[in-house]
């Protein structure tokens, strides 16, 4: 079961999910300009739901009960990245 | 069917209705010339702007869920299950019409080819999208002059079987910007000490997931395989009494369209550790053991380990397209360009599949002659040859398109350079089905298809 303060990577078309059944697969990424700061698209799924989301980091998303945060986005280029989360709530 | 029990009551409630736009593409018969954020405008017209960019999401604790809503999310999950092949084999009863034999011509194997399921893609004049001819083919003609002699000094060793050990295959992609799992597990274990089934009942497409690792193509050709022809996964995977399992594969060699058996068999002692993460020690990091079996992310085990059993002119070919690989890595001035000696294991898988690839799996998984074809360019010829790939329980395995610039969102809820199965044609449209075991696209036009997938596949021939 994950808990708290739990970190997950959410890399471009892969899938991350937890042993409690919440998933999370990367779908495109936008690097960070003078207007905008990055974001990913990320979709994120439990057993009863699923849906598409856009993060900014230190947004946070609500899957399942849990709340988790967009740290950090590591991308090189919109086609290699990857982003870091952690479970808050 | 089991798709749709897998859905819950909240996703069927945030499913209010499916949307018909007036002036989509199918109405016209062919591709709108609108660009593609006037596209992506008219997919979402019926969204609020709140659901769509997250606006609502929480900060620091309160708001709202922020997520995207999917209108038309139940009529795909009707699509994805039963109704799919049943309406392919329906639409095809109806219309009996022989199918151009030109339609069904094989496409060559670029030299070369960088995988379509990853970001990057071969050219279409067959050469690497990026870095280019330096020598490298002339290199080759005489590893293979080489690799040709010892294949026949091969052939002639080993009789009509080869055997391999598949235990810890490599698994760290020091290449890859996310972190790789910690180290190998027992996930398969439950808690009462038993291990998931090989198999719950027939093996089916639903008990298909792709995991962390960049096989799209990998699982999205076990699934196929699984619900057109099961019979070609229960019997390749048998429990040994050590407690390992014996993989089946027949052996493929590559054509210049796709490939062929060889007539020998190749046997795997696959061990039951699979990659896992600290974190989540229960669970296999890569392929996922859905619905009760572990026949996934065994065969995906067993897939990464064959390498072990290749000819050396099947070593030379994959060199040949690793080349390719760090070629373009530099090209595009990557901080950890790919270099050195080419992967094995799942760190092969990881480098993603080309359309050539997918026909090698699919004739190691099936035992038949495979092919890469050309889609036809008229819309009525697309459906009626994929029908009837479809009637004849011939898998059929697409690559959507990479993205044309940085952060483009595909229509039809489709993510760029990913592989997909065609499940269905159902009224007219063309039904897919992603190997995260979610997020289907939703249906398309055959020329909403052919904008937005390659424009080759990979089926039985």
């Amino acid at each position: 079961m994950s808990r708290i303060g739990d970190t997950i990577q959410v890399g471009k078309g892969v899938v991350s999910d937890t042993d409690d059944g919440i998933g999370f697969g990367g779908r495109t990424a936008m690097s960070a300009t003078v207007h905008e700061p990055g974001r990913v698209r990320i979709a994120a799924w439990s057993k009863y739901e699923e849906f598409s989301v856009y993060l900014h980091e230190g947004e946070t998303v609500q899957i399942g009960r849990q709340t988790w945060r967009l740290d950090k986005i590591h991308i090189e280029g919109g086609r290699d990245w990857y982003a870091d989360l952690t479970r808050i709530a | 069917m089991s798709e749709l029990r897998n859905r819950g009551p909240d996703r069927l409630r945030e499913q209010p209705a499916t949307t018909v736009r007036p002036d989509t593409p199918q109405r016209k018969g062919q591709e709108t010339p609108r660009s593609g954020a006037e596209r992506l405008r008219a997919l979402y017209a019926d969204r609020s702007r709140v659901s769509r960019h997250g606006d609502s999401l929480q900060r620091g604790g309160s708001g709202g869920d922020g997520r995207t809503g999917r209108t038309d999310a139940p009529s795909r999950l009707e699509i994805a299950s039963a109704n799919g092949s049943r309406d392919a084999r329906g639409r095809n009863a109806q219309d009996q019409v022989a199918v151009d034999p030109r339609l069904l011509a094989g496409v060559p194997r670029p030299r070369g080819a960088l995988p379509d399921d990853i970001g990057r893609a071969y050219t279409r004049d067959g050469s690497p999208s990026a870095g280019g001819d330096d020598g490298i083919h002339s290199v080759r003609a005489a590893d293979e002059d080489q690799a040709t002699a010892q294949d026949r000094w091969r052939d002639g060793d080993r009789g009509d079987r080869l055997h391999a050990w598949v235990d810890r295959p490599a698994f760290q992609d020091r290449f890859a910007k996310m972190r790789p799992p910690d180290r190998y597990g027992d996930p398969l274990r439950l808690v009462d000490g038993s291990r998931v089934p090989r198999f719950n009942d027939r093996p089916t497409r639903e008990q298909t997931q792709q995991g962390r690792l960049r096989d799209c193509g990998i699982i999205a050709t076990l699934g196929a395989v699984a619900s057109h022809r099961p019979g070609d996964i229960a019997h390749r995977v048998a429990i040994q009494w050590d407690g390992t399992y014996r993989v089946r594969l027949n052996e493929a060699r590559c054509t210049e369209h796709g490939a062929e058996p060889t007539g020998r068999a190749v046997e795997l002692s696959v061990t039951p550790d699979l990659p896992i993460l600290d974190e989540a020690p229960n669970q296999p990091a890569f392929a996922k053991a859905e619905g009760g079996a572990a026949w996934s992310p065994v065969l995906e085990k067993a897939i990464a380990g064959v390498d072990q059993t290749w000819t050396a002119t099947r070593r030379a070919s994959w060199a040949e397209s690793w080349a390719a690989a760090c070629r373009a890595d530099i090209v595009d001035k990557k901080e950890n360009p790919r270099s050195g000696p080419p992967p094995d294991g799942y760190v092969r898988l990881n480098q993603g599949s080309t359309a050539w690839d997918r026909a090698e799996l699919l004739t190691q998984l099936t035992g038949k002659e495979s092919i890469v074809r050309s889609l036809p360019r008229r819309a009525d010829e697309v459906t009626r040859v994929l029908a009837k790939q479809l009637d004849d329980r011939k898998p059929v395995l697409i690559a959507s398109r990479r993205e044309r610039h940085e952060g483009e969102e595909l229509p039809h809820e489709l993510d760029a350079s990913h592989a997909y199965e065609v499940l269905a044609i159902q009224e007219g449209k063309i039904v897919l089905r992603n190997p995260w075991n979610r997020m289907h696209p939703e249906r398309m036009t055959p020329a909403e298809f052919a904008t937005n997938m390659e424009s080759y596949y990979t089926t039985l021939k």
